[in-house]
């Protein structure tokens, strides 16, 4: 299986990113004269493209649209995250039109059509217009988005999914795929339309704590932070794993309506019984002792530090061009009864090998 | 034809949301999607008490089938109500999952194993069956028997380190996204393993870890952390290169709700976009030498703030996005339900679909962010109340006698609403 992938946003990288860590080979197409500006760059660089062929190209130049039109050709999925003017320009739809079996995806902010077409968009724009900012943050304060490019990648596994059920119908007929990142945001609403639907309720932001839950909140202790997400079913538990069982039957406490409306006394009693615990001690004293959905704010070193990632064999180890290797993410899903999709041995850089693969001994069987 | 899956069948017994919104994006692409669900797995047979909840339609007769959360992640989807504790209920299963394509589900690790239906089982009745397992932390590993839900798994991304109002302000999204991160990283698993079993004929079985889907959302930040010596930094709605960029507040009503939503994101990624932003203010903000490059406005950035929420504070949102996106200055309203649910976009694409019928009233629902050569939303259909096609799928699909569908009723192996 080979992917064409190019643009200048993350989100079609990402999506090409899920078919080289499944073996298909992955060739980008980077925009000429676009560089890496700073370490943050190069880090996503790294972390979206490592495994892939790449070449520079000016495909906005006759000679260079001509060059991606003959990859095109070859490839079974052409992806883009290009602008709806640029696709224009590029004449999208006749991109790979030697090939028929092609499968052509686009991801733009808001589709390629409507009274936004050609807004500017990225993560934290649909994130707003989404309704997902709303829900982030203190009621009286300002919301906050969120950091990284959520909605881009979300966007990528959307379209990986897509293409690939368009793959495996395999009617012979090209097909064209359209990925609105904004229809993504709303797609992923937990119940902020059907709230509003039925209940005619505006959900909005509560801070650290949910809405009609408690205590499912965040608390700090002696070297960070701890969440907690006691629903009615580990309230039991969770009085235990205070040393307050008292609290089980205690009117201010007893029901989860009763917590809502103590809240600020039931979580004086959390800080004052968890707050001198460290995030790991409280993390496995809660999981591990009485079993309550208990988490600690790790770090990314933490994260890269995980034994517990490490026995999973989650990272994959890079080496760098410069000299050097960094443990990159692997895929957050594998085969464990025999290859999995974190066995191939990645490289940075221009002109990268495929990894041998279950997917090139099927190519050459 | 409803989608290019179409043919594909999926045994779900995935519940909550992560699970449900993997399999629905996937019968949404025309999957075959049968739900196998316990008779308690909608709730109880009365409303709770005060009636609170969210109800499609009138709840009082059959409230399992109006919940509005459930059924806005269902759709497109088949429901049989099978006792998986009980033996005739676990053969029933098993005849499912012999002519199936795919089992899913995401119970904690070890809960299949214990109703005698783990991999290993179903691997006997269909030696190519993919099965999708999708506990918190995974199926192995030292924590993989942690207790998982979405709010404390998003803690152990590093996700904390990045967001809130500064660096002893940490926020959580209080959304769960971990859910919504794992559920269409279910459906790209699904679809994976789709693939490779057509061109290898394998099935298999598949781990994967909500903790990990979620940190695949920030991994750069993995990578940075080994690039550089800089820790992480919780900026607010500051960007570390682009300046100016946050969320100002714009005029609003009195009302608390009002006040509380009336902002907008602005961003200025290039001197281009900054330019722009200057012209539409007119204050000749852009020959300031305070903010003449990136860097400068950077180190400035809480004058720009100033300036620019005073800007801002005398425009209705939707009227400023509008105004400055047509000035090449990239905004977007922070809007709520009731405003991204009317919006032009969202109206000119068809986007939301009503869904329901003559028992459920219809209301509008997400759609699908994917059109396949210019469709979506064919021939989609409500979510299916409790056991609604037991028999339509014993029957018609594994040949069942009608005699013997009634004995698995009245033994309560069968059911189509929850016991009293």
């Amino acid at each position: 299986m080979r992917i064409v992938e190019f643009g200048a946003n993350v989100a079609a990288g990402y999506c090409g990113r899920l078919f080289s860590l499944s073996g298909a080979e992955v060739c980008r197409i980077d925009d000429a004269g676009v560089e890496l500006t700073d370490a943050a760059a190069r880090a996503q660089d790294i972390y979206l493209h490592s495994d892939k062929r790449r070449i520079s190209l000016d495909y906005r130049h006759p000679a260079g649209r001509a060059v991606l039109d003959d990859l095109a050709a070859t490839a079974d999925v052409l992806v883009t995250d290009e602008s709806p003017a640029t696709l224009d320009a590029l004449d999208w739809v006749s991109l790979g039109q030697a090939n028929p079996r092609l499968v052509r995806v686009s991801i733009t902010p808001f589709g390629l059509s409507g009274p936004y077409r050609d807004w500017s968009g990225w993560g934290p724009v649909l994130l707003a217009m989404g309704g997902y900012t709303e829900l982030i943050g203190d009621p009286d304060r300002e919301p906050l988005s969120l950091p990284g490019n959520f909605v881009e990648y979300q966007a990528g596994q959307y379209a990986c999914i897509a293409s690939s059920a368009l793959l495996l119908k395999d009617d012979g007929q090209s097909h064209d795929v359209e990925i609105s990142m904004l229809e993504v945001v709303l797609s992923l609403s937990q119940f902020t339309t059907v709230l509003w639907t039925c209940n005619h309720e505006v959900r909005s932001r509560h801070g650290n704590v949910w809405s009609n839950l408690h205590p499912v909140a965040m608390y700090p202790c002696r070297d960070g932070w701890f969440l907690v997400n006691v629903v009615p079913g580990f309230w039991p538990a969770f009085t235990k794993m205070l040393g307050r069982e008292d609290l089980l039957t205690h009117p201010d406490f007893a029901t989860n309506q009763a917590r809502l409306k103590n809240r600020q006394a039931l979580d004086d009693i959390i800080r004052e019984r968890l707050s001198g615990y460290s995030m790991a001690e409280v993390t496995e004293m809660g999981q591990r002792q009485f079993r309550v959905p208990t988490g600690g704010a790790m770090s990314f070193a933490d994260v890269l530090a995980s034994d517990h990632l490490a026995a999973r064999g989650y990272f994959r180890s890079v080496q760098l061009e410069a000299g050097g290797r960094v443990a990159v993410p692997g895929s957050a899903f594998r085969f464990v009864d025999g290859a999995g999709a974190n066995d191939n041995p990645p490289r940075e850089g221009h002109w990268q090998y495929p990894a041998a693969n279950e997917a090139d001994d099927a190519r050459t069987a | 034809m409803r989608g290019p899956l179409e043919g594909i069948r999926i045994i779900d017994l995935t519940h909550v949301w992560a699970g449900p919104l993997g399999t629905r994006i996937l019968a949404d692409l025309g999957a075959e999607v049968i739900k196998v669900e316990a008779s308690s797995g909608r709730g109880g047979a009365t409303l709770p008490p005060g009636g609170a909840g969210i109800w499609q339609g009138n709840p009082n007769t059959e409230p399992w089938n109006h919940q509005a959360l459930f059924n806005k992640l269902n759709r497109n989807k088949q429901s049989v109500c099978l006792d998986l504790k009980s033996e005739a209920g676990r053969d029933v299963f098993l005849d499912l999952v012999r002519d199936a394509d795919a089992v899913i589900e995401n119970f904690s690790a070890r809960a299949m194993k214990s109703l005698g239906l783990n991999y290993e089982e179903l691997v006997k009745v269909n030696p190519v069956i993919i099965y999708v397992a999708m506990p918190g932390y995974g199926t192995y590993g030292p924590i993989s028997d942690y207790v998982a839900f979405g709010p404390s798994v998003e803690l152990m991304t590093g996700l904390t380190t990045l967001l809130g109002y500064g660096r002893d302000e940490p926020r959580t999204t209080s959304m769960a996204l971990p859910d919504a991160i794992s559920g269409v990283t279910a459906a790209a698993a699904l679809m994976t393993a789709l693939v490779r079993k057509r061109r290898l004929g394998k099935g298999g079985f598949v781990d994967l870890a909500l903790h990990e889907s979620a940190i695949n959302m920030l991994g750069e930040y993995v990578v940075a952390h080994q690039l550089t010596d800089a820790t992480t930094v919780i900026r607010g709605n500051r960007h570390q290169r682009y300046a100016p960029q946050g969320i100002y507040p714009c005029k609003g009503g009195t009302q608390e709700q009002e006040a509380r939503s009336n902002y907008i994101f602005i961003s200025c990624r290039d001197d281009n976009e900054w330019h722009a932003l200057s012209e539409v203010v007119g204050e000749g903000w852009h020959v300031d030498s305070r903010f003449s490059s990136e860097t400068q406005r950077r180190q400035h950035h809480d004058d720009l703030d100033q300036l620019i929420s005073g800007f801002t504070a005398g425009f209705d949102k939707i009227e400023l996005m509008e105004l400055l996106q047509s000035r090449g200055v990239p905004a977007g309203a922070v809007m709520v339900a009731p405003e991204f649910m009317a919006d032009a976009q969202v109206i000119e694409r068809n986007y939301f679909v009503e869904l329901g019928d003559e028992s459920i009233a219809a209301i509008p629902f997400p759609g699908s962010p994917v059109r396949i050569d210019g469709t979506r939303h064919e021939g989609w259909k409500r979510a299916p109340r409790l056991g609604e096609h037991n028999e339509e799928i014993l029957s018609g699909l594994l040949g069942y006698s009608q005699e013997k569908i009634k004995g698995l009723i009245d033994a309560g192996v069968l059911a189509s609403r929850p016991r009293e």
